[in-house]
């Protein structure tokens, strides 16, 4: 090879010697990976997407509870019992119409009494 | 757009994609790097206009015809940028050439797969800071024909087709680029070589 020849080559193998040094700098990577991150941040798989992901495990924990629930397995607690209530009653008249309607407590729970007078005031 | 191999990915693009444009920077975001920096020879001026290349390309995609490869219209965009980015800097003061006391140590720091020794990094931090400012005596536009050729490659005619000028200017801008810096760069050059 010439000297020029030679030269040449080595100015060429310094040039990309150095490139090679100053682009591999982390920075770069970096940056790049910003850079994506900013502007062309990747798509979520249409799976993935809330709007169709909320619905799909909703309609899963239907299914499961279809599935698994049986109602005669799980125990039910009896309601309280509660004396039958028991109103003294002396006298009932209605000076307004045939309907009379009033409240009483009984055992803390308000009851509201409807007499229906069909055949008349009982007078 | 036939026979470029970024062909469905322009067409999705086109169409809107923006995770398909994405794949493309992902694809060529190093090499639009190495481009603006060659012609910049600054780190982060040259990361400002790779990513302003980046997205005046995406801004433009409708406008790609397909006359050129994908490839060849972003080099043409980042060349341009990186250009654009030069006009734009502030005048800094002239390039002192030859060592001396109180000397800047080179833009951006050296990584290595191995740890040089102190005599390497500095020989090769002195080798670095000298084809740095040898690199400032050139044109951007001589800068830019050298990089196209000598790091990515490219043809005469492609850096022609990427540059939009004759065959001619990209041979003699290259012939000019390699003289003047067998020039400044050739004594250091011919030194290493007489070293035992």
């Amino acid at each position: 090879m010439k000297e020029p020849e030679r030269e040449e080559t080595k100015l060429r193998e310094v040039y990309q010697n150095y490139l090679r040094r100053e682009l591999r700098q982390p920075e770069i990577r970096l940056a790049k990976k910003e850079f994506l991150n900013t502007y062309f941040p990747k798509e979520t798989p249409v799976w993935l997407r809330p709007q169709v992901l909320a619905p799909t495990l909703a309609l899963l924990v239907i299914l499961l509870i279809i599935t698994y629930y049986h109602p005669s397995e799980i125990p039910v607690s009896p309601g309280p019992e509660l004396a039958p209530a028991r109103v003294e009653v002396r006298r009932v008249g209605s000076g307004v119409g045939p309907t009379l309607v009033y409240q009483k407590v009984y055992q803390d729970v308000p009851v509201t009494i409807v007499w229906v007078f069909t055949g008349g005031n009982p007078q | 757009m036939k026979g470029d191999p970024d062909g469905d990915l322009v067409r999705q693009a086109q169409a809107g994609s923006k995770a398909a444009f994405g794949k493309l920077v992902d694809r060529y975001y190093e090499m639009v790097y190495a481009v603006a920096y060659g012609i910049l020879n600054h780190h982060e001026e040259a990361r400002d206009a790779a990513q302003e290349a980046l997205l005046k390309a995406f801004r433009e995609i409708e406008r790609f015809q397909g006359q050129s490869k994908f490839k060849t219209w972003l080099y043409r965009i980042t060349v341009n940028a990186a250009i654009d980015q030069i006009r734009r800097r502030r005048p800094v003061e002239p390039i002192e050439m030859g060592g001396g006391e109180g000397e800047e140590e080179p833009r951006g720091h050296v990584v290595s797969d191995r740890a040089p020794g102190p005599r390497e990094q500095a020989s090769r931090a002195e080798l670095g800071r000298l084809i740095r400012e040898a690199l400032e005596h050139l044109s951007p536009e001589h800068r830019a024909v050298l990089i196209l050729r000598e790091w990515e490659g490219l043809s005469y005619e492609e850096i022609a087709e990427t540059l939009g000028i004759e065959m001619g200017t990209v041979m003699s801008r290259l012939f000019y680029a390699k003289k003047k810096l067998g020039e400044i760069l050739g004594p250091k050059i011919r030194g290493e070589g007489e070293k035992p």
